[in-house]
């Protein structure tokens, strides 16, 4: 409030002393107006006060899901004087209280002493959505980000069901998301058609993991002239987000830059790494081979490439 | 309601209260609802109230220019709506006839209605920037939208000088320059070479601004297989995105960048080398942006494991011919230039006995 706002509500909570100090009942009562917060702060401003940091709380949340769509809707309260401000973030977590993922709601600022309400819209894919048995409300620090690891967080964290219901409490923090290497995974059962456009493709394959934490990310199809050249084409594929154990079919779709590179290629091999295409190709990420579709010409019903397992 | 009924209805109940308080006996009158017309008292009434979006003010703002590259920022951001206001506080920096020289987010930031709140960010800023600034904008505008939004998208701007004093009232008001357009800027100087200490290539290059007004852009260095097509997005096996420039009317700038090369086994891979400068860098398209310039991966320059092994002076140094350098409104021939090129004449090469280098 400007100082003089402050000032002429001073001087009305003034009247009103004088007007009850007049009065010959008892002694006024504090029952004060529900929100009396922005009164309380006016009257304690009354010089320099040292600022305490507090976590901010949570409550009043709702979910709605609509399509790859999720709105929040959240009130945090700072029951400290310090300005709490940052990022406002949200886990998805899986049945075994690991993390799927963490997405940013977007930034708040909390004056000291009030609180505030927030809508946010957020993209959550189905393929994530689907395996959250939980979610995790929590804030964190200006200069922090919500998916770090290492989280301290700046607010009470609130668990909830997709639904926005209340979860359990007292369930240990979960497990934090890691990078998934080559290594996690392992795919089987690869198959290429080829589409009845000239440069694309399809590709199906399924993809295990054999890890002990969570695995996500994409399959990368690269096509190659011959074996221990650069590859010609590449594509990501198909995503996948695993828990330990886990395996899932996958179909995904490609397209070559150059449909006459069909004819060109003679291997193809197909990557799994948490940043698909982007995680380059080499010892540490070796792919499977896959041999190219013979008939590349009928595509739809035409021949398919085939991996077995190795 | 107007806002002033609101206000009124809101501080009546405030005092109703108390004096019920007070039990039923009081003999007092109820207060007159003389309401200052600005009480900023949180609204108490049950009844929705349809909320009021007004635009932000800025107000006591202290601007501190650290050495370097940073300037921090403390303002204060009132909210006479009675919506929530959320967004981005950003900061402009503008030259001497109100033209943007860079545009940049302070942090995000929400002011409850009715209320107002202090901030401080720390802001990166270029010193080539800082110089050209004569006055400095605070607004906000949409989460990442600094550089997009108009400036009164969601407050009332505040015009600084440098020093955080308030500028003149007769300042030329906020504008961005439009996008850079054929034949008006001149590339010329173009020099890759190798550092082998830090292991990357450096490109440095000279743009002249020869329009009578700012242009901001940004350079694009992008690397092709043999098998290329440049027209297309995956084609390119390197793309890095250079510095941001901004280049007063007549002014020339010389720029060295540090090219990062993604994956380092490929540089042998790159046939040619494309670098062109337009609005957003390498989110724009070669073939249309307003200067471009081909040229073969000079040969001399291998991958910095080999460099190392092979060559005595620590920096490999290509000269491009930069007489070649294709301004689509001249060019008529085509965009690639390179068949122009005599090997012999394109590197110049210092004969390795006369670099001495001090291991």
């Amino acid at each position: 409030m400007r100082s003089d706002q402050r000032r002429r509500l001073g001087v009305l909570l003034s009247l009103a002393a004088l007007w009850g100090a007049g009065c010959k009942k008892e002694q006024p009562q504090a029952s004060m107006p529900v929100d009396a917060g922005a009164v309380a702060v006016a009257v304690v401003d009354a010089g320099p006060v040292a600022k305490v940091v507090k976590p901010l709380r949570l409550s009043d949340v709702s979910l709605q899901r609509q399509e790859d769509r999720l709105a929040v809707k959240y009130t945090l309260t700072n029951p400290g004087t310090a300005q709490a401000r940052g990022p406002a973030c949200l886990m998805l977590i899986d049945e075994g209280n690991r993390a799927i993922d963490v997405l940013r709601m977007g930034g708040i600022t909390v004056k000291g002493g009030s609180e505030d309400t927030f809508e946010d819209q957020l993209t959550v894919a189905d393929l994530q959505w689907k395996q959250a048995r939980a979610v995790l409300l929590f804030t964190v620090a200006y200069d922090k980000y919500c998916s770090d690891t290492q989280l301290q967080p700046t607010s009470e964290t609130l668990r909830l069901l997709p639904t926005g219901a209340p979860a359990p409490a007292g369930l240990p923090m979960p497990v934090p998301a890691e990078e998934a290497t080559a290594a996690d995974l392992v795919v089987s059962d690869v198959r290429v058609r080829r589409s009845k456009t000239p440069a694309g493709a399809s590709v199906t394959f399924t993809v295990k993991n054999v890890s002990d934490h969570r695995a996500s990310g994409s399959a990368c199809l690269r096509a190659y002239v011959r074996e221990g050249l650069f590859a010609l084409e590449e594509n990501d594929v198909g995503e996948f987000d695993l828990a330990p154990g886990a395996s899932a079919t996958v179909t995904g779709t490609g397209t070559f830059g150059d449909a006459s590179h069909w004819d060109e290629v003679t291997v193809l091999r197909l990557f799994t790494h948490t940043y698909g295409c982007a995680e380059v190709a080499g010892p540490e990420n070796p792919g499977v081979l896959i041999h190219k579709p013979v008939d590349a010409e009928n595509a739809a019903g035409g021949e398919e490439a085939q991996h077995d397992a190795e | 309601m107007t806002r002033n009924d609101w206000r009124r209805r809101t501080l009546g109940l405030l005092l109703v209260g108390s004096a019920a308080a007070w039990g039923p006996g009081c003999k007092r009158e109820q207060p007159q609802a003389s309401v200052p017309p600005d009480a900023g008292v949180v609204a108490v009434d049950a009844a929705p109230v349809a909320k009021v979006a007004k635009p932000l003010k800025f107000s006591t703002v202290r601007l501190v220019k650290e050495n370097g590259s940073h300037v921090e920022v403390t303002y204060t951001l009132t909210n006479p709506g009675t919506a929530q206001a959320r967004g981005d506080a950003c900061l402009a920096l503008l030259d001497e006839k109100g033209f943007t020289v860079h545009e940049a987010q302070m942090g995000s930031i929400t002011v409850k209605g009715g209320t107002e709140d202090v901030f401080k960010d720390r802001v990166y800023v270029r010193e080539p920037d800082w110089e050209q600034t004569r006055t400095v904008l605070l607004y906000t505008a949409r989460d990442y939208q600094c550089d997009k939004d108009r400036f009164q998208e969601s407050s009332e701007p505040l015009r600084l000088l440098r020093t955080g004093s308030p500028a003149p009232a007769d300042v030329p008001p906020p504008q961005r320059p439009r996008k850079p357009a054929p034949g008006e800027m001149e590339l010329s100087g173009v020099t890759l070479s190798h550092d082998s200490t830090l292991g990357l290539y450096r490109l440095q290059y000279t743009v002249k601004n020869v329009s009578a007004r700012r242009i901001n852009g940004q350079a694009c260095l992008q690397g092709y297989g043999e098998d290329a097509h440049p027209s297309e997005e995956k084609a390119a096996l390197l793309s890095d995105d250079l510095d941001a420039f901004s280049i007063a009317a007549g002014a020339t700038v010389t720029v060295t960048d540090l090219v990062d090369i993604f994956d380092r086994e490929r540089w042998d891979e790159i046939v040619s080398l494309d670098l062109f400068l337009d609005a957003r860098g390498c989110e724009s398209k070669p073939e249309s942006a307003p200067v471009r310039l081909r040229f073969d991966r000079p040969a001399n320059l291998h991958d910095a494991d080999a460099t190392d092994e092979a060559y005595d002076s620590d920096d490999e140094t290509a000269e491009v011919n930069e007489g070649d350098a294709t301004d689509p409104a001249e060019d008529e021939t085509g965009m690639d230039s390179s068949d122009a090129y005599d090997p012999d004449e394109e590197f110049p090469q210092k004969p390795s006995s006369d670099e001495e280098t001090v291991d």
